[in-house]
């Protein structure tokens, strides 16, 4: 028996929902397209002797795969007005960036969000197609709320920053530990590590990595935090978006909030509409074909996505001339 | 899940002897000639009439001890018992040895029942000698060096059994590495929980931890397909979603240990000497104890306020009353140290998937989502191994 009167049961009561899929998810062999099994080419050469490995493989085959299912159009996405005409209001809202972006205790896997590149892209057409000329990167900073515009065109004052993990503040994007709680520090901490280290920011791990390694909490904490505020200049809190999205033509000034999390331009491969059309693609038994019309009708799924924001913009740009931008 | 897809789990306890003086051990005093003749046969009916009364399609034999092969004929008299008893019912055969008596001889009684063989090693010589002294104090690596090789070369895909103490947490990676590196492809891993762990201990196991996932990582990335409980487990946990109620072992009634007397208890934990008969749920001889069955199950399968709200619950095996009991006494008690273990290891183990899932490592994705992966890996590992043999032959 554990003697042992240091350790405890303790509830988990927060806790970061991981990236890879779960149960619930559809099956990330196949979906959204198959990836063959991995194998050894010493057992390749050891098997196919045998006539095993083409049994086996994971392939896609016409008995390995269900009669397409025709679903019902996804009704979660409302379409933004084609004609660009004025709508009620601002289809750039508060409550539809997804902000601030916690993930829930338990999903059924994240939305494949659209390429920040490629959606950047995209708002600077629409916006350069309405006449605007945006410059790049510019320092806003009026009204205590300060951050880098992804694009700004000082003589119409307009412009836009495409909100993600990496221009967005902590608050915005992370857990939230009050002063004194230890455990939730530590947990923001290891949050805040993994996702640095999903992008890929191998400074910032070895940083938030050498201050959890502080054994006394106190100090720990005071680094957690000291980190936090480090480069929040230039980031855009969740305060910050609410300011700027609700004074939008107040002043005569629109700077759109479009965030990388919200919804609307997520890219469906989960939609049951997408598993439909790769079934059917898996029925072909030409491999080569088989590979460029998958890759085709991911592209479609990612274009699909990629009207949907422009059309989103073209009405933002129509709310606000409504609204007086020139 | 209906009955007739189920399993019903039977360990026999062959004997309550053993050659060998594990620090951890908790099976009790070393001691009898263990298991008879007698016993065995009404054991093995007892565990067939059992199975079909249950109406379950599937009754898996465990042969445990002490040491099961001190009782090798025995063990093979029950395995040919079973298996000309079974009929329609399908059965399977594991064993948990220490390995010292895995002679040339016992792999081929067992390979020719088809016993699967798990093997406890703690890892290096070194480590070996300190956790798992041989009773009359000689050294055991040179016969478990042979014995490793003849477990390999008969079953590639056998399992090492690797238990982790306070005086070991910190090690513990190279104790796996050792593991991989002598050959082994599945290495599971387990906590003494009947030891008095500290946060001190904890915290060199987290960093064992830590280290071992980067190892993972990197050999995963190159292609390799290997299995390590601590990690596959737990990302089990999230991939295959939490195991139902029907789904669990049901200690004492999908699950039970037949001691050597022949006496009934609820899991392998609870046989020790055989003399506490407080967890004794009847014998071979007379059937199960109806009312002590119960009240087990009542106690051990009722919602622990302890847990009360944890998100995790789901992931978490504190419904498991065996390892309560080793760590708190009681069945219905969550362990404290399997609680903060798990705080501890499943955010290294969802961090490491991330990893290779944001890589989508193909390796990664067919481990935990291809059903068929088991098999694949299998076939896979005994065909490299099979022309393996045959270039040096």
């Amino acid at each position: 028996m554990n003697r042992s009167n240091e350790l405890s049961v303790t509830p988990v009561k927060r806790y970061r929902v991981p990236r890879y899929p779960s149960h619930a998810d559809p099956d990330p062999t196949r979906v959204p397209y198959p990836v063959p099994y991995p194998w050894n080419s010493q057992a390749v050469v050891a098997l196919a002797s045998l006539g095993i490995a083409a049994s086996c493989s994971r392939e896609p085959s016409v008995a390995a795969f269900p009669p397409p299912i025709v679903p019902e159009r996804a009704a979660a996405v409302e379409p933004a007005d084609p004609s660009g005409q004025p709508t009620a209001g601002s289809p750039f809202l508060l409550a539809n960036t997804g902000l601030p972006h916690v993930s829930s205790m338990f999903g059924t896997g994240a939305p494949n969000y659209l390429d920040d590149d490629l959606a950047r892209e995209a708002i600077e057409r629409v916006f350069r197609e309405s006449g605007y000329h945006l410059h790049r990167r510019c320092q806003y900073d009026r009204d205590r709320i300060t951050f880098l515009a992804d694009g700004y065109d000082p003589e119409h004052r307009v412009g836009y920053i495409y909100a993600d993990n990496v221009n967005l503040d902590h608050d915005a994007t992370e857990w939230r530990a009050e002063p004194g709680n230890t455990e939730m520090v530590d947990r923001c901490l290891e949050d805040l590590a993994d996702v640095a280290e999903y992008n890929g920011e191998k400074e910032a791990v070895n940083e938030i990595n050498s201050i959890r390694q502080l054994t006394d909490p106190a100090r720990r904490e005071a680094a957690y935090r000291a980190y936090l505020a480090k480069d929040r200049r230039n980031k855009l809190s969740l305060a910050e978006a609410e300011s700027l999205l609700s004074r939008a033509g107040k002043d005569g000034e629109f700077v759109a909030v479009i965030s990388h999390f919200d919804d609307r331009f997520a890219v469906s491969y989960y939609s049951d509409e997408f598993q439909a059309k790769q079934s059917e693609v898996a029925l072909i038994a030409d491999p080569v074909k088989r590979a460029a019309i998958s890759k085709v009708i991911r592209q479609e799924a990612v274009q699909e996505v990629v009207d949907r924001l422009e059309r989103t913009v073209r009405e933002y740009i129509a709310w606000a001339r409504s609204q007086g931008l020139q | 899940m209906t009955a007739a897809d189920g399993t019903l789990s039977v360990a026999f306890h062959l004997t309550h002897n053993c050659n060998l003086r594990c620090v951890y051990c908790y099976t009790g005093a070393k001691f009898g000639s263990g298991m008879t003749e007698a016993v065995a046969d009404c054991a093995a009916d007892f565990a067939l009439t059992e199975a079909r009364q249950q109406g379950v399609g599937h009754l898996e034999t465990i042969f445990f001890g002490g040491e099961p092969l001190m009782k090798l004929n025995l063990l093979c008299r029950i395995a040919d018992r079973l298996q000309n008893g079974a009929r329609r019912l399908r059965t399977s055969f594991k064993m948990s040895t220490n390995g010292t008596l895995l002679t040339a001889g016992a792999v081929e009684e067992l390979a020719r029942r088809r016993v699967y063989v798990s093997i406890s090693l703690d890892g290096a010589p070194e480590t070996q000698a300190t956790q798992r002294p041989q009773a009359a104090g000689h050294d055991t690596a040179a016969s478990l060096d042979e014995a490793i090789d003849r477990l390999l070369r008969w079953n590639p895909c056998a399992n090492a059994h690797c238990v982790v103490t306070p005086t070991t947490a910190g090690q513990l990676d190279s104790s796996v590495l050792w593991l991989f590196a002598r050959g082994f492809a599945y290495v599971s891993t387990a906590l003494d929980y009947s030891a008095s762990w500290t946060r001190a201990n904890l915290n060199e196991l987290r960093g064992a931890y830590e280290r071992l996932a980067g190892w993972y990582f990197e050999r995963t990335m190159s292609g390799d397909k290997l299995y390590l409980s601590c990690f596959d487990d737990r990302i089990h946990s999230r991939t295959r979603g939490p195991l139902n109620r029907s789904e669990r072992c049901h200690i004492g009634h999908r699950q039970f240990s037949i001691a050597p007397s022949g006496r009934l208890y609820p899991c392998v934990q609870f046989v020790r000497e055989d003399e506490d008969l407080s967890m004794a749920l009847g014998d071979v001889f007379t059937g199960f104890d109806s009312k002590a069955r119960a009240a087990l199950a009542a106690c051990s399968e009722q919602a622990k306020p302890e847990c009360a709200g944890c998100v995790l619950a789901d992931r978490c095996s504190s419904w498991c009353a065996c390892v309560n009991w080793q760590s708190t006494g009681r069945v219905d008690r969550a362990s404290p140290l399997l609680c903060e273990h798990e705080r501890l290891l499943l955010p290294i183990a969802d961090r490491l998937a991330n990893q290779l899932w944001k890589r989508r490592n193909a390796v990664f994705l067919h481990k935990h989502y291809n059903p068929a992966y088991p098999a694949l890996s299998f076939a896979e590992r005994t065909s490299i191994a099979e022309a393996a043999h045959e270039s040096v032959e």
